[in-house]
């Protein structure tokens, strides 16, 4: 494992804000307008990368608010190179931007250069494991810092699958150092398709490396006569989503938490709404600190 | 046990339509049909590709109905993934796609509308550049002729013989299109931006000179083509306005 400054987010010691959200382009005039009372918000990257105007926009914000990277075409999880110019645009933004947190996800799009534009799944493998773990430490030097990996929805397993997506995750906290993000909402799709246990998940991640915590809307789509419940951040946040939030809290402590809703954009204040919900729940459990430190 | 790399292009060709009975091996559905279980995945991938194309080409979706849109969109993406990571760098082959697509045959001026989206999806996500003056040609010391310039990445050029720029204004958003007539001949466009968009209908004899310098021609050899097409063509004029408009940002000889 390589030493870096920080596994979690903030390097410098500041304190790391709390509740953000999403920022999503049709709200970013009024966000400028109005300044409205959110701890940070998060970006896309790939959304700035080729699109001076809307950096431009972003950079007002970034004036005012702390932000957060989350990056969706990295393909960490893909078996052969990254993309090491876009690996470059990256790192110019985080430059540009200076984000308190950089993440992206335990998953893959890109094969034989055909870029797929979807977190795809991975099998929990030494092979896979192998392929995530030169990836993530590739990212972290050509950055010079710590990324955070999310922990993706799952809709199926593979059969040759030999350990469970958590231990994965915590192997790769071990083997590069990296932080995790914990999609609070992506357990809880996991659990209902797939038979993931969400206490005994939370239990097994390494809760000193979680440095994020991720909450979203869901939908629920009748697959023959069964629900399988799709990650489709396009509403708000399910009350088993809230109370599983509560149990994130009590083990990580009050990490920076995220409203995520990339469909059906809602209203700025239907955001702001959801991310009152967390600070408000946030109040009765967890701490200010990494709690059960692994 | 299958190898990564193996599983992963199986992934893919089953985006595209091809199943293979490997990847349905390796997939444990629980209560669930795997096949349904892994189109969710293929859905996601075709929903998220359609929707890049139709903020790329929202007019060309506005005129064939969104149905249409999508069926066309993922005949598309099924043989044409994209190739870079930033959705807005996805769809540059879509033109060329709809002017082989028999199901669009009805529709003659679809691919050069949208040729046109695509040249404005192009520049407007160009990075700025600084313009250089027409004082630099003298100062460059060479035979203005065998100059060549290098035009601002934020400008395009795109000839029609379809009134292209008439039909996309007519299908903005909040324009009612009415009954749109298709009576006026062809159009030879400069797409633009600069603090906007700005999209003009040169004559025939300026678009081609301008359309061969930023082409990489020499000036002598966009000038003689401007000629070829009105004698009366003057280079003068026709050069300071390049730069009085900011289009050219270097040269070389």
């Amino acid at each position: 494992m390589k030493v870096r400054t920080a596994a979690g987010p903030c390097a410098d010691h500041q304190p790391a804000p709390f509740v953000g959200v999403g920022l999503r382009s049709p709200h970013i005039d009024e966000i400028l307008a109005r300044r409205p009372d959110v701890a940070w918000f998060e970006v896309h990257p790939e959304n700035f990368m080729h699109a001076p105007a809307a950096l431009a926009s972003l950079e007002r914000v970034r004036a005012n608010y702390p932000l957060s990277l989350h990056g969706v075409a990295l393909s960490l999880g893909s078996a052969e190179p990254l993309d090491l110019e876009h690996l470059a645009r990256l790192k110019a933004l985080a430059d540009r931007l200076d984000p308190f947190l950089v993440s992206e996800h335990m998953a893959w799009s890109v094969n034989n250069g055909a870029h797929l534009n979807d977190l795809l799944p991975l099998p929990c493998t030494e092979e896979a494991l192998d392929v995530m773990a030169a990836h993530v430490d590739q990212v972290q030097d050509a950055l010079g810092r710590s990324i955070l990996v999310e922990n993706p929805s799952g809709y199926l397993r593979f059969r040759h699958s030999t350990m469970g997506e958590a231990t994965f995750l915590a192997e790769l906290v071990r083997r590069t150092g990296c932080g995790l993000l914990c999609d609070v909402n992506n357990i809880h799709v996991s659990s209902h398709n797939i038979g993931v246990d969400p206490v005994e998940y939370l239990d097994t991640l390494p809760a000193a490396a979680v440095g994020e915590i991720h909450l979203a809307g869901h939908a629920a789509n009748l697959v023959g006569n069964r629900t399988i419940l799709i990650d489709d951040h396009a509403s708000c946040v399910t009350d088993q989503v809230w109370a599983l939030y509560g149990q994130a809290l009590n083990r990580f402590g009050h990490q920076p938490t995220l409203i995520e809703w990339d469909a059906d954009l809602p209203t700025l204040d239907v955001l702001l709404g959801e991310a009152a919900k967390a600070r408000a729940l946030a109040t009765t459990v967890g701490g200010d600190h990494h709690a059960n430190a692994a | 046990m299958p190898m990564l790399h193996e599983l992963q292009s199986d992934f893919r060709r089953f985006i595209a339509g091809d199943l293979s009975p490997g990847l349905l091996e390796m997939v444990d559905g629980a209560d669930f049909d795997p096949t349904s279980l892994l189109s969710i995945y293929r859905n996601n991938t075709l929903i998220t590709l359609t929707e890049a194309l139709s903020a790329t080409f929202p007019v060309v979706r506005r005129l064939v109905d969104h149905r249409f849109f999508a069926y066309a969109a993922h005949a598309f993406i099924r043989d044409n993934f994209p190739s870079a990571p930033c959705l807005v760098e996805y769809g540059a082959a879509f033109p060329a796609f709809l002017a082989d697509f028999p199901p669009a045959a009805g529709i003659a001026y679809l691919p050069d509308v949208a040729r046109l989206e695509w040249g404005i999806n192009r520049v407007v996500h160009a990075s700025p550049q600084d313009a250089i003056l027409l004082a630099s040609i003298a100062e460059a010391h060479a035979d203005p002729a065998s100059l060549r310039l290098r035009t601002d990445p934020a400008t395009r050029f795109l000839a029609s013989s379809y009134p292209i720029h008439q039909i996309w204004e007519a299908n903005q958003p909040h324009v009612d299109p009415g009954e749109m007539r298709i009576d006026k001949g062809g159009e030879h466009l400069q797409i633009r931006y600069a603090d906007g968009l700005l999209i003009r209908n040169l004559t025939p004899a300026a678009w081609s000179f301008r359309a061969r310098v930023a082409d990489g021609a020499t000036l002598g050899a966009a000038v003689e083509a401007a000629l070829e097409i009105d004698s009366a063509f003057a280079l003068a004029p026709a050069l300071a306005a390049l730069f009085e408009e900011k289009l050219i940002i270097g040269l070389s000889n």
